[in-house]
C-alpha cells in the first residue's frame, strides 16, 4: 500500500496519520464521522462520450474514473460459449504525491482483481449471451478504471464507478453483429446500434477497517495506514457473498462474522445510492 | 531438598509453554495474552527455575566484544568489509589497522595491507544494527585474544553454525578443555562459528570429525563424556556431564 | 439411510486429502520444507535475515519480508508462461501479508528475509498450501515468530459445502474460501472468498477450513519436531 513503512508521504501527510491516531484513541475519527458511516458518495455516469460506457465516482476525495469497451475477439479455450470479460485498474501518476508511473504494482494488482471478482462471480454480465459465432467470435469487454486521487478506500470507490459505467453501457447490439456475421472484417464495432447492457446483478464492495478491536468503514487514505486491519467484502444483490479479500493485517474468528454483518447493513445503504442515480438490477 | 532438574522438550514457535507464573524466562521466550511461548524451534532447558529455548537454528547476533573471523570481502575508501556469515557485514577503519600516526588514507593502497580474501581476526567494537558492524584488530594489553587479531595465515578452518559453540565450548569450557587434552597446536573459537587450527594434519581430521559429531548430537545428553572416550581422554572429577 | 455424498475423489464433504509435510529439504536455504496435499507438490525456500538492497528500500525499523509465489511451466496441465501473472503477483502479496503477521520482523531492522515458493504440480488450494510450508520453512530457518501460520480452503460444489478444495472443485465449483490463521493466536491472517455464499454457507465453510487448518497444523508440529529428532542424521552446519 502506498505509504508503507512510512515512504513517499508529504510531511501533511505524514501529520495526518498522526492526528487520525490520536483521534483513534479518543474513539473519533478524522473528519468528525462516525464508525460506520460513508464519505459523500457522488456518481455521474456517461462522463467520457468516446467509451460505450462510463462513470466518474467521488468518495470524500477519492475520485476514480471507468470506462467500458466492446470489441469483437476470440474466446478463452476453456470457454468457447462464453464473452470475454477484462477489468483492469491503475493508480495513476496524478493521484498522490507517492503514486508512480509505470508497470501496476502488487496493490494495483490486487484492486483490480478484488474488483474484477466482484463483478464475475456475482455474474453481473450475460457472458454466454455475448457469443457470436461459438468458439470462434465473441464480445470482448475491457473495464478500464483509474484512480484519479487517492484519499483511500480505492477498491469500493474502484467497485462503484465500475458497475455504474457497466450498468449504464450501451452496448453494440449483437443481433446486428450476428445478422452481418459475413461482413465480419468490415464491421466497425463502435458503428453498430446500440442497445442498453442488461445487467443480473450488482456487486457491492464494502471495506473495512479495524483499529483498537473496533470496526470503520470507508477509510481514508491516512486511516489505512493507521488502522491495523483491512477487509473488503462484496455482497450480492440477493445477500449472497460474492468476494472477500483481507487485504491487511488480521481478524479474530469471531470478527470475521461482525465483519460481514456491517457489509451487509452497508451495501445496503451504497444499493440505495446506485438506484438513486438509476443504477439497479431490473 | 529440591533435586536439580534439567529437562528438554521439544518446542515450536507459538504453543503456550508450560511454565510457572514467577519463572525466570530468558532468550527466545516472550510474553502473548499472559502466555509465555517460545519465538524458535528449539529445545525447552530449564535449570530450577530459569527457563531458555536452546534454538535448534538462530542467527548470530554480534555484541561488543566479541572475537569474530571473517574474510574480507571489499576495500572502502577508509577501509575493509568482512564478511562474517550473519545478517550484515563488519567494517575494519584502515586507521585501526595501520598504526602509522602519519597515515593518511588518500596516500594508502588498502591492498598492501589486507587483501580481498585475507582471513581476518577481529574484536567487535560496535554492533548497531542500522549499519555494517565495526570492528578492531588493536587487542588491549590483556586480550587473550590479542595473538588472533588481524589477518590470519596457514590455519584450517570449520565452520559451524553459532548456535552450536555453545556446545563445542561445554559447560564452564569442559568440552573444549577434553578437546584439547588430546589435540594440541593452536585452536581459536570466533563467536560467529568459525573455528581456526594450526597444527598436524590428523589432529585436524580428528578435530573436524569431534566438531561434526558435537553439531549432530547438539541436544544429546552427556556429550562430553562421549566425546572424551571418542578421544580415548580420562575426565578429571567434575569435568564430564551432569 | 440415504447414501452419502461422495465427491469426485471418492471423498466426503469434510474428508482432507492426504498430506504430509516435511522440513529441511534444501541443503543451500537456511530453512525450507516441502508440502504435498493431493497432488500439490510446493517446495518453500528461506533465505535471511541479510542485507537489504536497494538500500534506499530499507525499512529502518523492521525487516522487509519479500515472498514470491510462483508456479514453474510444468505445474498444470496446459503450460504456464515462466512470467509472473497477476494472480501469481497478487497471491505473493497476500501470502507475504499472513506471514508478516506472524514474523517478529523488529528483530532484524533493515534487513530482508526472503520466502521463496515453487508450485513444482498444482492440484487446487496452493495458496494455503503454500503458506503452510513457507511458515514450516521460516521455523526451520530460525526466523523468529510468534506463532505458525497454516491454510485450508474450503468451498462449495453441487450446492454442497466441502474442505480442502481440489482443482476440479475449484474449476467446477460455485464458491472457493481459502484462509490461513495462526493457531494459538486464533486469528485470520490470510481469507479470500470467491464463487456465491449466503451468510450462513459461509459459516459452515469457514468452520470446516478451520477444522482443516488444524489438522494442518498437526502436521506441521511433526514436521518440525523430526527436524530436531533427525539431527543426528542430518547436515549440521548452515551458512557456509
Amino acid at each position: 500500500m502506498r505509504g508503507e513503512g512510512f515512504r513517499g508521504l508529504t510531511l501533511s501527510e505524514l501529520l495526518t496519520i498522526k492526528q487520525v491516531e490520536k483521534l483513534f484513541s479518543e474513539g473519533r475519527r478524522i473528519d468528525e464521522r462516525g464508525f460506520l458511516e460513508f464519505r459523500e458518495i457522488e456518481i455521474n455516469t456517461n462522463v467520457i462520450e468516446k467509451a460505450f460506457g462510463s462513470a466518474r465516482v467521488s468518495l470524500g476525495d477519492t475520485v476514480v474514473v471507468a470506462g467500458v469497451n466492446f470489441e469483437l475477439g476470440t474466446p478463452f479455450p476453456d470457454s468457447p460459449d462464453k464473452g470475454i470479460l477484462i477489468v483492469e485498474g491503475e493508480v495513476l501518476p496524478t493521484a498522490s504525491f507517492g503514486a508512480e508511473a509505470g508497470p501496476p504494482n502488487e496493490y494495483e494488482i490486487e484492486l483490480s482483481r478484488v474488483v474484477d471478482r466482484g463483478i464475475r462471480e456475482s455474474e453481473m454480465l450475460p457472458l454466454e449471451e455475448y457469443v457470436i459465432k461459438h468458439g470462434e467470435v465473441v464480445y470482448k469487454i475491457f473495464l478500464d478504471f483509474n484512480i484519479i486521487n487517492d484519499d483511500g478506500n480505492l477498491i469500493d470507490a474502484a467497485n462503484l464507478a465500475a458497475v455504474a459505467a457497466l450498468a449504464t453501457a450501451k452496448m453494440p447490439d449483437i443481433n446486428y453483429v450476428k445478422e452481418h456475421i459475413d461482413e465480419l472484417n468490415s464491421i466497425n464495432i463502435k458503428e453498430v446500434p446500440k442497445v442498453g447492457v442488461k445487467i443480473r446483478d450488482l456487486p457491492i464492495a464494502v471495506t473495512l477497517g479495524l483499529k483498537n478491536n473496533k470496526f470503520i468503514v470507508d477509510p481514508t487514505f491516512a486511516e489505512e495506514i493507521a488502522v491495523e486491519s483491512l477487509i473488503t467484502i462484496t455482497h450480492t444483490n440477493k445477500g449472497e457473498l460474492c468476494s472477500i479479500q483481507l487485504l491487511k493485517g488480521g481478524l479474530t474468528f469471531e470478527q470475521v462474522f461482525e465483519a460481514i454483518n456491517i457489509a451487509y447493513e452497508k451495501n445496503i445503504e451504497l444499493r440505495s445510492i446506485l438506484e438513486r442515480n438509476g443504477i439497479k438490477v431490473i | 531438598m529440591t533435586k536439580k532438574t534439567e529437562e528438554h522438550i521439544i518446542i515450536i514457535p507459538g504453543i503456550k509453554l508450560n511454565i510457572p507464573k514467577k519463572a525466570k524466562i530468558r532468550e527466545n521466550i516472550i510474553k502473548i495474552n499472559r502466555n509465555y511461548i517460545s519465538t524458535l524451534l528449539g529445545l525447552l532447558h530449564q535449570v530450577n527455575n530459569e527457563y531458555t529455548i536452546i534454538p535448534y537454528k538462530d542467527i548470530y547476533k554480534p555484541k561488543p566484544g566479541d572475537y569474530v573471523v571473517g574474510i574480507v570481502v571489499n576495500y572502502a575508501p577508509n577501509g575493509w568489509i568482512i564478511e562474517l556469515g550473519t545478517y550484515t557485514k563488519g567494517f575494519l577503519p584502515a586507521q585501526d589497522y595501520i598504526r602509522d600516526k602519519k597515515f593518511n588514507p588518500k596516500e594508502v593502497e588498502l591492498s598492501e595491507y589486507i587483501k580481498v580474501g585475507d582471513i581476518i581476526g577481529a574484536r567487535v567494537v560496535e554492533a548497531n544494527r542500522y549499519s555494517y558492524f565495526l570492528l578492531s584488530t588493536r587487542g588491549e594489553a590483556k586480550d587473550k585474544m590479542s595473538k588472533y587479531l588481524g589477518v590470519l595465515k596457514n590455519y584450517y578452518v570449520i565452520k559451524v553454525s553459532s548456535t552450536k559453540l555453545p556446545r563445542i565450548i561445554g559447560k564452564k569450557g569442559s568440552m573444549i578443555k577434553t578437546i584439547k587434552k588430546k589435540i594440541d597446536g593452536d585452536l581459536v573459537i570466533a563467536q560467529n562459528g568459525v573455528i581456526l587450527y594450526k597444527g598436524d594434519y590428523n589432529n585436524y581430521l580428528l578435530l573436524k570429525r569431534i566438531i561434526n559429531f558435537i553439531v549432530f548430537k547438539t541436544f544429546a545428553a552427556g556429550l562430553t563424556n562421549a566425546v572424551a572416550s571418542m578421544l580415548g581422554v580420562e575426565l578429571e572429577e567434575g569435568e564430564g556431564d551432569e | 439411510m440415504s447414501e452419502e455424498f461422495r465427491r469426485v475423489d471418492g471423498r466426503k464433504p469434510d474428508e482432507m486429502r492426504s498430506y504430509k509435510i516435511k522440513a529441511h529439504v534444501l541443503k543451500n536455504a537456511d530453512g525450507s520444507a516441502e508440502i504435498r496435499l493431493g497432488k500439490n507438490w510446493i517446495v518453500a525456500a528461506v533465505y535471511g535475515p541479510k542485507e537489504h538492497f536497494p538500500k534506499f528500500e530499507v525499512l529502518h525499523d523492521r525487516a522487509i519480508l519479500n515472498c514470491r509465489y510462483h508456479m514453474t511451466p510444468y505445474s498444470t496441465s496446459e503450460r504456464k508462461s515462466p512470467k509472473p501473472s497477476r494472480r501469481e503477483i497478487e497471491l505473493s502479496k497476500v501470502i507475504r501479508s499472513a506471514l508478516e503477521q506472524a514474523v517478529i520482523l523488529e528483530e532484524y531492522p533493515e534487513m530482508s528475509i526472503d520466502v521463496f515458493i515453487e508450485v513444482l504440480q498444482a492440484d487446487g488450494s496452493t495458496r494455503v498450501a503454500s503458506i503452510t510450508a513457507a511458515a514450516v520453512a521460516l521455523a526451520d530457518a530460525g526466523i523468529p515468530m510468534k506463532d505458525l501460520v497454516v491454510g485450508c480452503s474450503a468451498g462449495k460444489i453441487n450446492g454442497r459445502i466441502i474442505v480442502d478444495v481440489g482443482e476440479y472443485e475449484d474449476k467446477e465449483g460455485e464458491a472457493d474460501l481459502p484462509i490461513a490463521i495462526m493457531p494459538n493466536l486464533r486469528r485470520v491472517v490470510l481469507l479470500q472468498m470467491d464463487g456465491k455464499l449466503t451468510h450462513e454457507e459461509f459459516k459452515k465453510a469457514f468452520d470446516m477450513a478451520l477444522k482443516g487448518a488444524y489438522k494442518l497444523y498437526e502436521e506441521q508440529i511433526n514436521a518440525l519436531k523430526s527436524v530436531i529428532k533427525n539431527m543426528e542424521v542430518l547436515e549440521g552446519e548452515d551458512r557456509e
